[in-house]
């Protein structure tokens, strides 16, 4: 709900390349963890977890992508170290399935770790402050989906440049297009009656030499087109605005699905402590 | 995204995709994805992105599930968009047209590959635990999606849920996910007990059909 999932061909190869890097290093690490403790029982755990996470991403709370995700939750009961190989696991389906880019999986399974992660740290950090399970749980959840929708911001930040650049480039493409038309058409009116109107071409050539001499600025405006501006700030206004209303609605069944986990199964909410 | 009904289709199509080698779909995937990342030529990605739709609108394969869903990270782009200034029109459909090649190539792949089919081409690069982990998840899917289904039913059926009164109708979902929340672990208990019994040792070995026959 927080997170959004970035699809392929916006962001720069830097970005999304060292996204993939810190994962495959992350998981090369667990893979000799793994191989060293024989903790297959976990193995199952986290395959179950990411499972429940995609069945949840699943439901639809309102028809425009708005779904529960989660991760919170993962974080609370698998742990930080774990709840990223779910993390990973459902991001990885989910871009088998268009729903969010292949390229872009690394980079993903950070922004929806780190709400994982947050949301462990902040379930056990108020355990002592505050003692109503509900309440502790739906702050943790909101913090931890700001700190989330944060790390895409950050992330769609650090590839402001590439969008700019494709924007650019392909305004200079289109510029070029409408140059050949003024000039093509400047040519063929010169072509009909220029023998007819050599005063009105010589005025014309007099105010062309004028704009471009008394107004450098101006003819430069005239010469290159506009260019394409990431509005990095209204980017954000409208993250925030689309991702308040979710963070409220995951922060409520979060907190509802822990305070009933803590009722019929406290054990589980203490494993990770 | 129904993960289910699309498991149905990779498993019982016959469209000529379907036929199709999984390594062969697999680097025709990269290809276009490829493409995606390194090019930004408007009329070759509106050829491409034509010639897949076309072919999903008439292959035998199901449309209905494959476009609505190829659709969603346009939700992303719209935020894009929206937050480009001045934007052209070209530049906004050349933002729309990758992004829908990516996704449906890869929508497209994974609705005429069988899991099974994938993992085993995925087994020989990812490492051991996470292909575990990852036929793990997919068999829990179904377990958990008709578990999760029949909550919902029963819930329907005993009014559970309500817009008039939003508290308790979180609070019922709430609940509702509480149990399978719960559920799951026992799933994930049962599921390691039985691979146990069956001689599981961190390792799930795919055999592709050349071997089966042997």
């Amino acid at each position: 709900m927080s997170h959004i999932h970035i699809p392929d061909g916006i962001l720069p190869l830097w970005l999304w390349l060292s996204g993939i890097v810190i994962v495959v290093l992350y998981l090369i690490g667990m893979s000799v963890y793994f191989k060293k403790h024989q903790y297959n029982r976990k193995i199952a755990l986290i395959g179950v977890f990411a499972a429940l996470m995609l069945v949840a991403m699943s439901v639809e709370l309102v028809p425009i992508g708005y779904h529960l995700n989660l991760a919170v939750l993962t974080g609370i009961i698998l742990g930080p170290v774990y709840s990223v190989i779910s993390v990973f696991i459902v991001t990885l389906l989910l871009a088998l399935l268009g729903h969010g880019g292949i390229t872009i999986v690394g980079l993903n399974t950070i922004t929806i770790s780190i709400e994982a992660i947050c949301g462990y740290i902040f379930f056990r950090l108020f355990n002592k402050s505050i003692k109503n399970t509900f309440f502790r749980t739906f702050l943790a959840t909101v913090i931890a989906l700001f700190f989330s929708t944060m790390a895409t911001i950050g992330i769609v930040y650090l590839g402001t440049s590439n969008i700019e650049r494709m924007m650019h480039s392909h305004e200079s493409k289109h510029s070029s297009i409408l140059d050949f038309r003024f000039l093509s058409s400047e040519n063929n009116h010169q072509d009909k009656g220029s023998h007819d109107h050599d005063l009105e071409h010589d005025h014309d050539h007099d105010f062309s030499l004028s704009s471009s001499n008394k107004d450098p600025a101006l003819s430069k405006e005239h010469e290159q087109p506009s260019k394409g501006k990431f509005d990095i700030k209204r980017f954000i206004l409208l993250i925030l605005i689309f991702g308040l209303i979710g963070w409220v609605i995951e922060g409520l069944i979060t907190a509802f699905i822990v305070n009933y986990i803590h009722k019929i199964k406290p054990d589980l909410l203490e494993q990770n402590q | 995204m129904k993960i289910v009904d699309i498991d149905y289709y990779a498993q019982t199509g016959t469209s000529l995709l379907h036929k199709t080698s999984t390594w062969l779909k697999l680097l025709w995937a990269l290809m276009l994805v490829s493409l995606v990342v390194l090019s930004n030529d408007l009329k070759l990605f509106a050829f491409v992105y034509s010639a897949l739709f076309l072919y999903v609108v008439f292959s035998k394969l199901p449309a209905r599930i494959i476009l609505p869903l190829s659709l969603y990270p346009l939700i992303f782009v719209a935020l894009f968009i929206l937050s480009a200034s001045p934007i052209t029109f070209e530049f906004s459909m050349l933002l729309i047209l990758k992004v829908l090649v990516a996704a449906t190539s890869l929508i497209l792949l994974f609705t005429t590959t069988p899991y099974k089919e994938l993992f085993i081409q995925l087994s020989k690069i990812l490492p051991g635990f996470l292909t575990t982990a990852l036929f793990l998840t997919y068999r829990a899917v179904f377990i958990l999606a008709t578990t999760l289904e029949n909550i919902m039913k029963a819930l329907y059926l005993r009014g559970g849920l309500s817009i008039k009164n939003p508290r308790r109708s979180f609070k019922v979902i709430g609940n509702s996910v509480g149990f399978l929340v719960i559920r799951s672990i026992e799933t994930s208990e049962n599921m390691y007990e039985a691979m146990r019994l069956r001689g599981h040792n961190g390792n799930i070995k795919y055999l592709d059909e050349s071997q089966w026959k042997k």
